[in-house]
């Protein structure tokens, strides 16, 4: 009895035994057949994929919070080749409702290689038009349930992708400060360009494992960075709204007007022309001719002209060559290196001091005190106000203009009395204002900029005005703005705004031609100034090119000043100077 | 302990006995640790699969959270504003149209704070402290609390 227990205790022993041994024999032999690789292959496979994160691009704000550039959805339409049935019908439907060409969707249907399984046909397609099309792919699907044969309508095959692409809101407002995205998610031109590693943010590849317990391994991919900038929305607005009515009125080819606070370098409006929809980039080809048109303020160098003589006399005060009562005889003219240096109107101006060699803007007067200053003195103030140098506002593309100086292959001794009132000198608007912000900021140059904050990571940074150095004394900066004051405030200026003491100055500089002499038909006609002179919140700067109406800026730029100074007291809420020093007596 | 082993070498049978009733306890052991390990692993698979479809979940929100704020400014641009100000009879008051008082404690207004007004942040705050303080945090507060009272 026990030997028969032990003879089936044995078998049973014997058979998991050998079910044991085969499953471990089956098991080495699947290892090392030739079949190994691809059941590791189907494994990996089956593990998990690798997939490519692109973080949604930051968004960008005005001071305010209104959101200047934001992401939306859109559709990315393609096909799986192997489910076409009727390549024809998915031509004729994405050309009648995308206005894509028939051509070019049926070529890129029918000519793919072996290998390819899936064709993008087009890309950035709006909601509707996407649940459109698979409206009309589901309508033709349940049509096709009922029907047979060939040569039937079928969109069977098609296949839809959301994902975010770059919007722009405000459309063509502030457009030129802004720049845009292409279709390859790159920024082109202004915040966009210069931030693009920012606003993108890093695309990832990502091992996502299929199996839920392994779900923490899956790293977190961040969004790209949101940038609050210092741009005001409803001044840009506003200040885009009285460039466009100037060019009009004056009769102008282009122009720009810059507002900044010339406390801490913010940049509060830039204004542009031409600008470009934003959310219609295929006009980009016919509204620029090059590049630097994008945004003149940064972009396109020229010579200022009379907007310089504030530099040149911010020099001489500081340096003692002159103070605001040295008396001059004006005679009219001024030879020097061979040439003539004549008034802007060719007249004597007779006997005066400073503040009336500014407030009659006498190329006479200020050629003269740059002679007296001597070049080295003239052209290291120069350099310290940063002329010649790009100013590092944060956009994309700025340029450095040109400040020729002793020891250049063309620079001639009249240049030291050319440069003086701005002629042979090319700047951009931005350069002047850095170098002005020295003279209204008690002789503290700040650096222009517009990124005010970031946020990333759900903080938000924000960034402390930079100093750009201090070219002349605060004693200097004071006296000069006085001057200046003084010198606007007459009858007659059209810069002027009541109720708020301003300080500013004209420029109305001949346009080099190509044949190397000036044309006196044909003018840039610029103004720079700032305000209230107590207490300066804001700085204007207004370039308006070759205005047909006057060809001088007192007739032109000066009243687009005062247009411009007058809605930035408004929306920044400066109240006249009697209320404000009021008010501070009374704090 | 002699009398307990000449009991057991008198009766083979209680030494299997013994045998069986170890290897038994062995089974049940490991059983309920397999049915422990088999329950965690359950449930943090299920766990799992739940933070996979929030995270999708997630996703899905911040796409559609994208698309609202892009609408939303759609809706509030500038020239959206000016066409509905226009349609009201409004105009943007002129200087002489523009009368200035002096409120005390008046306060000019700050550039955004986008975190300070963003839902994100507010989530982050419905966590209670408990479960983000440290034990000294807790003995912090609590001393605070005692003072206090």
């Amino acid at each position: 009895m026990r030997r028969e227990y032990a003879w089936r205790s044995t078998t049973i022993v014997s058979i998991f035994a050998l079910i044991g041994i085969a499953i471990i024999v089956q098991m080495v032999r699947i290892q090392i057949s030739p079949e190994a690789a691809d059941f590791r292959d189907l494994v990996q496979r089956n593990k998990g994929w690798v997939e490519t994160v692109f973080p949604a691009r930051g968004e960008i704000y005005d001071r305010n919070g209104n959101l200047i550039a934001g992401n939306q959805t859109v559709f990315e339409i393609g096909v799986t080749l192997e489910q076409v049935e009727n390549p024809q019908s998915i031509a004729e439907t994405l050309t009648t409702i995308l206005d894509a060409d028939y051509v070019n969707i049926l070529d890129k249907i029918n000519n793919v290689t072996e290998e390819q399984i899936y064709v993008m046909l087009v890309d950035y397609v709006s909601v509707e038009d996407a649940q459109e099309i698979e409206r009309i792919k589901l309508a033709l699907e349940e049509e096709n349930a009922e029907k047979t044969g060939e040569g039937l309508r079928s969109l069977a095959g098609l296949h839809f992708r959301e994902h975010l692409a770059r919007s722009y809101p405000e459309k063509s407002i502030a457009s030129n400060i802004i720049g845009f995205v292409n279709q390859s998610e790159r920024g082109f031109f202004g915040i966009e360009e210069k931030y693009n590693d920012l606003l993108a943010g890093n695309p990832v590849q990502v091992w996502i494992p299929a199996d839920p317990n392994r779900v923490e391994e899956v790293p977190h991919v961040p969004d790209g960075t949101t940038l609050i900038l210092t741009i005001d929305r409803e001044l840009q607005a506003a200040t885009e709204n009285i460039l466009d009515r100037s060019l009009y009125d004056y009769g102008a080819e282009a122009g720009t007007i810059v507002i900044m606070n010339p406390r801490n370098g913010e940049i509060l409006a830039m204004a542009s022309t031409p600008r470009l929809n934003l959310t219609d980039l295929s006009d980009y080809n016919l509204i620029f001719d090059s590049a630097s048109e994008f945004n003149r303020a940064v972009n396109m160098p020229y010579e200022p002209g009379s907007v310089f003589k504030i530099l040149t006399m911010a020099a001489a005060l500081d340096l003692g060559v002159v103070t605001p009562n040295t008396t001059y005889n004006d005679t009219g003219f001024y030879e020097i290196g061979g040439a003539t240096i004549r008034n802007w109107d060719n007249n004597a101006w007779g006997l005066q001091d400073m503040t009336g060699c500014l407030r009659h803007s006498l190329n006479v007067c200020l050629a003269r005190i740059a002679v007296q200053m001597g070049t080295d003195d003239f052209y290291g103030y120069m350099n310290r106000f940063g002329i010649g140098h790009p100013t590092g506002i944060d956009l994309s593309g700025e340029a450095g203009g040109r400040l020729r100086v002793p020891g250049d292959s063309d620079w001639y001794s009249v240049d030291l009395a050319t440069n003086s009132f701005g002629q042979g000198v090319t700047a951009t608007p931005i350069q002047l204002m850095m170098a002005a912000s020295s003279i209204a900021n008690e002789g503290t140059m700040v650096t222009p900029h517009l990124l005010y904050g970031m946020v990333r990571d759900n903080k938000q940074y924000n960034f402390p005005p930079q100093d750009a150095g201090r070219p002349i004394s605060r004693e200097t900066a004071i006296v000069l703005n006085e001057m200046l004051a003084n010198s606007l405030n007459v009858e007659g200026s059209q810069a002027t705004l009541p109720d708020y003491r301003l300080v500013g100055k004209t420029g109305t500089a001949e346009i080099p031609t190509e044949y190397g002499s000036y044309s006196n038909a044909q003018t840039n006609a610029s103004f720079i100034g700032w305000g209230p002179v107590d207490d300066p919140q804001f700085m204007i700067y207004v370039w308006l090119e070759k205005p047909t109406l006057s060809i001088w800026a007192s007739y032109t730029a000066a009243p687009v000043f005062a247009d411009v100074a007058e809605i930035t007291t408004q929306i920044l809420n400066i109240p006249p100077d009697l209320i404000r020093l009021q008010y501070a007596a009374g704090q | 302990m002699t009398h307990f082993n000449q009991h057991i070498q008198q009766a083979p049978w209680r030494t299997r006995r013994q045998m069986v009733g170890t290897i038994l306890a062995a089974i049940v052991g490991v059983s309920m640790i397999a049915a422990l390990y088999l329950n965690i692993t359950a449930r943090t698979t299920l766990v799992g699969r739940e933070i996979q479809n929030l995270e999708w979940e997630t996703s899905n929100l911040k796409e559609e959270n994208a698309n609202l704020k892009t609408e939303l400014a759609q809706l509030l641009s500038y020239d959206e504003l000016f066409k509905r100000s226009n349609a009201l009879h409004f105009h943007r008051a002129t200087a002489a149209e523009t009368h200035y008082l002096v409120v005390p404690g008046y306060e000019s207004k700050e550039p955004v704070n986008l975190i300070h007004n963003s839902a994100t942040n507010s989530q982050n705050n419905i966590l209670s402290e408990v479960y983000t303080q440290s034990l000294f945090d807790w003995f912090g507060q609590r001393m605070q609390g005692g003072t206090r009272r």
